[in-house]
């Protein structure tokens, strides 16, 4: 029996370690070969503070969970700005130099380690058998597991999905990415640490290799092998790999010797196998266990409602009324100039090496006015967009947004402050379904900021309920609500452009920069979505469209602006400036 | 212009995906089966176990109960005892573990032939120093019901201690022996001598006599932490008394293969001895560079392995070598003579130090089983500690002369035994003793 | 270079199914191409127009039907062999390689072209036709703006030298005047070199002016097919999809 619990054990410290690592790889997309490592901060602390200043078990694991957490945010402060192959090589050097640090200092143990520790003891029960650890164990590895879960699966783990899938695009729906980054290194690494002080007490010693970049690589390939970014993946990979070696051991009858090799063997065979059949893991990301119970033909528990099943067909029916003579035009009566600016620039100016780009750019977007920018391309709009939101800082000028200078503030920043944006190449989180990348947009939520989320339940299951109503609303005003389980990868990309106007829509930004709405999307949806536009100045938006669809631009804009060669070079009405012969040969060539 | 991100920024934000973080996995499966390369590459230096079944009564075991004591089932005959042994079966230090399987497994049935039990060998795997395989073998073991653990190397001990311990069992490790920093474990007892520290006296000693000038010695060895404190401390207390000076101490990582900037740092301090702490196959990396970097200083190691011989070639012959060498040339004993030609004749190469304490080990097990038996005891760990506790001394393969076998002697208060070492010296990988000695002082130099 | 058909058609589709994976997308699709003529594929955003042409082409799975080239079936060939006999595929996202110059994107596109001369001649006309592209001729593709980059990949995809060209929304993200003389190019490419052109456009006005005939895919099938003529005068193209 105390064999099975010695497995169990491991098997439980395994998991937890997995799960964590999941957090950051599968979820956040942040690959870290230091898990060990920093879970090695947890047992050696534990190890040190038992030994040498004789502190009791459970203080000891507070302790020891503490410095690793910090450990973890003080390595994510290099990794914020980091791509992702050089996280793998920050973090691998980090582990490399962690254990070299503990192989030679002499206070550590050296090669040897910190042996002698105390046998741990609860409320006066020792923990000394392995059944008796076992216990204890168990509760926290499944508080650790709770709290993954809660952060996993909830508008959290969904902002960590989609800093996984595009960081520019997260920030531009305004979530503060670095915050993000930096607390779920603490996280996992938190929970790493508490794992490693067990790990440390179960085995009464902490010792460079049981945290070693081995270990770690073992831990990515438990990660990788139950699922990247499934709840359950982890859990399957870390238990398979951790029992596949006593059972291989216990029934082939072949010495320990060869049994190890074989291991090994069958370790790489199982993993190239499974990469050829289930690249995503034995428990893929979306892997829903009502869809495969359906695919076997079982009834399901309370079927139904599942996501995205019939809605409204979005065609022909839903757009009716205005389609096809144009939705009409612009309120020809408006006085532009009346309405107050929200945005104003100021001799904006950003040179790439040798090109000017932006040239002292002036112009003002207006208060529930839409404003369009023409010009040929590579005339600057897109560099002007990107300056506007703060993804790239000028070289001179000025940004206002309702008077308050943004000149040099981040994206999320920007955005957070009420200017939103949409990409040329739209951006969407390819690997979450349609309504979590317009869900994400939702701002203010309480479930995607950590004390709201674990301490006030109720609020975040409210906020999520009205994050889904809006974003189902924000779907069905592009069209697309039949589509919102769907993964938006799996989307053409004149949908991805709806859906990306939709997720802006959602973000409740009160001035919108649109970057080529229109083009990609199909014709009966271009007056659509030029209906959506016109609408949103009488719901309070300030609004700025790049097109080229010069149809489209004609029944959107009230006011445009001529950009070319990084300058503004006419304003007016569209009619105006295509009246004007110079603009014409700029633009249409002939 | 739309250059907010580097082009690779972009490729690796939408392309490093998930197929290829398979491919890192699959890089870190690469790893592990390439450590078992390592693990299959040890075994090139010991020819391969291919030879037909021991030729049976071809080794005449019959004197053996004349030197070991006496069999039958006051022995423990028809019993059948556990008998948990863990070594490094893989990994780098595999060469270990299989030379000390080949020694137990001898041990094993000449101790049945001698009509003692049938000791059911249980093998577990600590990886070569992998401490938590060594605490999960040694759990796994003491689950088991097994009384007696045979284990090798200190670095895993640490984690085996805590296990065994509370749990009572006893543990003899020949492979490393107590070294200085497992001294005085309840339940541990190291039956080789502590190195290198045991070697430091007769050493000295012998340069003294052979290089009468060498005053300066430097000292590379294994980093091992704070262990190497009072290795270091002890040879320079010995190293005064010969009149002799440390002026060197490097420490190399274990498993270390490139020594350029240990040994240029070595050069600076013009020596005219190192002494070297190394195993496995390090010394045959060390020596290899030792000789291309034009010092002349004379190098005495801590072991001598034929696979690290190969690993350095020529160069092994300027290696001399000090520690608890099992000759092989002119066996100590008769019981030696015995061991050297059975290990022959069943694995068809020749045997070495470990081997040989490994057989031994099984055979003081044996002594220990007969006295508890004698006492109409049950085989547990605690009556096998008391038992070694009233007699420490145990017959030997090192030792003795042409007609009685050696003994040892554990000393009760260290755990550990004065053995009786070599120094030695190679010729085309051939070793050969030229000086014999203990802890204390030099005894007999051959050459 | 094979056998032609007698009746000119260089391509054919035969009731074709294909998509991503064990899920098709596109239903039984049946169509011609014949030697130097325009065909448009219309449909709304998500009918499977962009994976019948990478089906075609060999970057989705064909699950049933025939994909003939010259009367070959070619259906899940490797994509870099349908290139090489002159089948190319101008996918709609931005294709270029960003850490190359334009030049070398450009040179790469014609790498399958032998003949140096022919290579010379097509890079005169790419350049003639995006102009911007020979002010940046030296830059890396990364720097060019998005509407730069997409004038780039319809360039490299106009230097291999096709037979058959298959585009996808070539005038995306183009300036009017741009889209316009990109038309203008392909046209003159067909008259003069007997190019065969597959087209997926959501510009409707440049694909009735440009095509001969027209298919119009609705959920993954084929609705409708005619000269645009005749099917402009029996509906309101709108409404087709």
């Amino acid at each position: 029996m105390e064999y099975r619990f010695d497995i169990a054990n491991q098997v439980l410290i395994f998991v937890v370690l997995s799960l964590s690592l999941n957090l950051l790889i599968g979820y956040a997309g942040q690959v870290s070969l230091a898990h060990a490592a920093i879970a090695g901060i947890g047992g050696y602390a534990a190890a040190k503070l038992a030994i040498a200043n004789g502190m009791d078990f459970v203080p000891s694991l507070v302790l020891a969970t503490l410095m690793a957490a910090a450990a973890g945010a003080f390595l994510s402060v290099p990794a914020l700005r980091l791509t992702v192959q050089h996280l793998i090589l920050l973090t691998l050097a980090a582990a490399v130099v962690l254990v070299t640090i503990a192989n030679s200092t002499r206070d550590l143990g050296g090669a040897y380690g910190l042996v002698g520790m105390p046998v741990p003891s609860i409320f006066g029960k020792s923990l000394a058998k392995p059944s008796q650890f076992f216990w204890f164990l168990l509760c926290v590895s499944a508080i650790c597991a709770l709290l993954y879960w809660r952060l996993a699966d909830s508008p959290y783990g969904r902002v960590l999905r989609a800093l996984r899938e595009d960081e520019l695009a997260a920030r531009a729906v305004g979530k503060n990415v670095f915050v993000y980054k930096v607390q779920v290194f603490a996280l996992a690494s938190a929970m790493a640490g508490l794992m490693g002080a067990l790990w440390a007490y179960y085995l009464r010693l902490a010792s460079p290799v049981q945290f070693n970049v081995t270990q770690s690589l073992l831990l990515v390939t438990m990660v990788i092998f139950g699922g990247m970014g499934s709840l359950l993946g982890p859990v399957v990979g870390a238990a398979l790999i951790v029992v596949s070696s006593p059972i291989l051991e216990k029934n082939l009858d072949i010495g320990a010797e060869k049994a190890a090799l074989i291991r090994l063997v069958i370790y790489g065979a199982a993993l190239v196998v499974l990469m050829r059949l289930r690249p995503e893991g034995l428990i893929p990301e979306h892997f829903s266990f009502r869809r495969a119970l359906a695919r076997l033909g079982l009834p399901l528990p309370g079927a139904g409602a599942a996501a995205g099943q019939q809605s409204p067909p979005p065609a022909a029916g839903a757009a009716d009324p205005a389609a096809p003579a144009g939705p009409g035009q612009p309120d020809a009566g408006i006085d532009i100039a009346a309405r107050t600016p929200v945005v104003t620039v100021e001799g904006l100016r950003k040179a790439f090496g040798g090109i000017v780009a932006v040239d002292g750019v002036d112009l003002a977007l207006r208060e529930r006015v839409v404003t369009g920018l023409v010009g040929p391309n590579g005339a600057g709009k897109t560099t002007l967009f990107n300056l506007l939101t703060g993804v790239i800082p000028p070289d001179g000028g000025t940004i206002r947004l309702k008077g308050k200078d943004i000149t040099g503030m981040t994206p999320d920043a920007i955005a957070r402050l009420g200017m939103a944006r949409s990409f040329q190449d739209v951006r969407l989180f390819l690997r979450m379904t349609v309504l979590e990348n317009v869900m994400l947009a939702y701002s203010r939520h309480p479930g995607e900021h950590l004390p709201l989320l674990l301490g006030a339940p109720l609020a975040t299951s409210r906020a999520e309920r009205r994050a889904r109503e809006l974003a189902l609303e924000c779907l069905s005003f592009v069209g697309l609500v039949d589509k919102a389980g769907m993964l938006a990868g799996g989307l053409s990309f004149g949908e991805q452009k709806l859906v990306a106007i939709a997720r802006l829509l959602a973000t409740g930004a009160d001035v919108l920069l649109l970057d080529e709405p229109i083009s990609g999307v199909d014709p009966q949806w271009v007056d659509r979505v030029a209906l959506v536009i016109r609408a949103l100045p009488a719901q309070g938006k300030t609004v700025c469209v790049v097109e080229h669809n010069l149809y489209a631009l004609g029944q959107l804009a009230d006011h445009c602006y001529f950009m070319e060669s990084g300058r503004i070079t006419a304003e007016g009405s569209l009619q105006e400036l295509m009246a004007d012969p110079r603009l014409i040969a700029a633009y249409f060539g002939a | 212009m739309n250059d907010e991100k580097g082009y690779w920024d972009r490729f690796f934000e939408r392309r490093l995906s998930r197929r290829h973080l398979m491919r890192l996995g699959a890089l870190g499966a690469a790893g592990l089966a390439a450590g078992a390369y390592l693990a299959c590459g040890g075994e090139e230096g010991t020819p391969a176990t291919g030879t037909p079944a021991p030729r049976a009564g071809a080794v005449d075991l019959s004197k053996l109960n004349e030197w070991v004591g006496p069999g039958g089932p006051q022995a423990g005959q028809g019993q059948t005892i556990k008998l948990g042994v863990i070594l490094a079966l893989t990994g780098p230090g595999s060469y270990y573990g299989q030379i000390m399987t080949k020694g137990t497994d001898l041990g094993v049935e000449h101790v049945r032939a001698a009509g003692g039990p049938n000791f059911q060998v249980i093998y577990k795997d600590h990886k070569s120093g992998d401490v938590t395989a060594g605490a999960t073998a040694a759990r796994e073991l003491v689950n088991d019901g097994v009384q007696i653990i045979l284990s090798s190397y200190g670095a895993v001990l640490g984690s085996i201690l805590p296990v065994i311990q509370p749990a009572k069992v006893l543990a003899l490790d020949g492979g490393g022996g107590t070294s200085q920093i497992w001294k005085r474990q309840d339940y541990f007892w190291g039956t080789r001598a502590v190195i290198p520290d045991d070697t430091f006296n007769g050493v000295a000693q012998y340069i003294r006599r052979k290089l009468p000038n060498a005053r300066r010695i430097a000292s590379v060895g294994w980093d091992v932490g704070p262990a190497n404190d009072p290795v270091i401390a002890y040879l320079k207390q010995v190293l005064a008394a010969n009149n002799m000076e440390l002026v060197a101490e490097e420490r190399v990582q274990i498993g270390a293969t490139d020594y350029s900037t240990t040994l240029a740092r070595v050069r600076g301090t013009n020596p005219d001895v190192i002494l070297t702490g190394l195993w496995g196959l390090d010394p045959g990396y060390f020596m290899k560079q030792y000789v291309t970097s034009g010092m002349r200083a004379q190098v005495v190691g801590a072991e001598f392995t034929p696979d690290a011989c190969q690993v350095a070639g020529a160069a092994y012959d300027q290696y001399w070598f000090a520690f608890d060498y099992f000759d092989l040339e002119k066996p100590f004993n008769p019981w030696s003579k015995l061991f050297i030609d059975a290990f022959r004749q069943k694995y068809n190469q020749d045997p070495d130090f470990y081997a040989a304490n490994f057989y031994e080990k099984v055979f003081i097990v044996w002594e220990l089983v007969r006295r508890v038996l004698s006492r109409n005891q049950p085989i547990t760990g605690e009556n096998l500690q008391n038992a070694l506790k009233q007699n420490p001394t145990f017959k030997s393969l090192y030792g003795g002369d042409a007609n009685n076998v050696g003994t040892i002697t554990f000393d009760l208060e260290e755990h550990d035994v004065d053995k009786l070492q070599v120094i030695g010296k190679v010729s085309g990988c051939k070793p050969r003793v030229v000086a014999k000695m203990n802890r204390e002082r030099l005894l007999e130099v051959l050459d | 270079m094979g056998t032609q058909g007698s009746d000119g058609i260089v391509l054919q589709l035969e009731r074709v199914r294909a998509g991503y994976g064990g899920r098709p997308v596109v239903f039984d699709v049946s169509l011609q191409l014949r030697r130097g003529s325009v065909v448009a594929l219309l449909g709304h955003n998500g009918a499977g127009k962009s994976t019948t042409l990478r089906a075609i082409v060999g970057l989705a799975r064909v699950h049933a039907g025939a994909v003939l080239l010259d009367g070959r079936d070619i259906a899940n060939r490797p994509c870099e062999e349908n290139i090489r006999d002159g089948l190319v595929y101008l996918p709609q996202e931005r294709a270029v390689f960003g850490e190359l110059s334009v030049r070398d994107n450009l040179l790469l596109g014609a790498q399958v072209v032998k003949d140096r001369q022919a290579r010379e001649q097509r890079l005169e006309r790419v350049l003639t036709l995006f102009p911007v592209l020979r002010e940046r001729w030296a830059q890396p593709a990364r720097t060019l703006s998005g509407g730069q980059q997409r004038m780039l990949s319809v360039g490299i995809a106009l230097m291999a030298g096709a037979k058959v060209l298959l585009l996808d929304e070539p005038s995306l993200g183009l300036a009017p005047a741009v889209a316009q003389s990109l038309m203008n190019t392909i046209r003159e490419l067909v008259k003069s070199e007997g190019l065969s052109v597959l087209i997926v456009e959501q510009n409707l006005r440049l694909a009735l002016d440009l095509a001969q005939y027209l298919y119009i895919l609705r959920m993954g099938q084929l609705v409708l097919e005619g000269p645009p003529q005749e099917l402009e005068e029996q509906h309101q193209l709108w409404q087709l999809f």
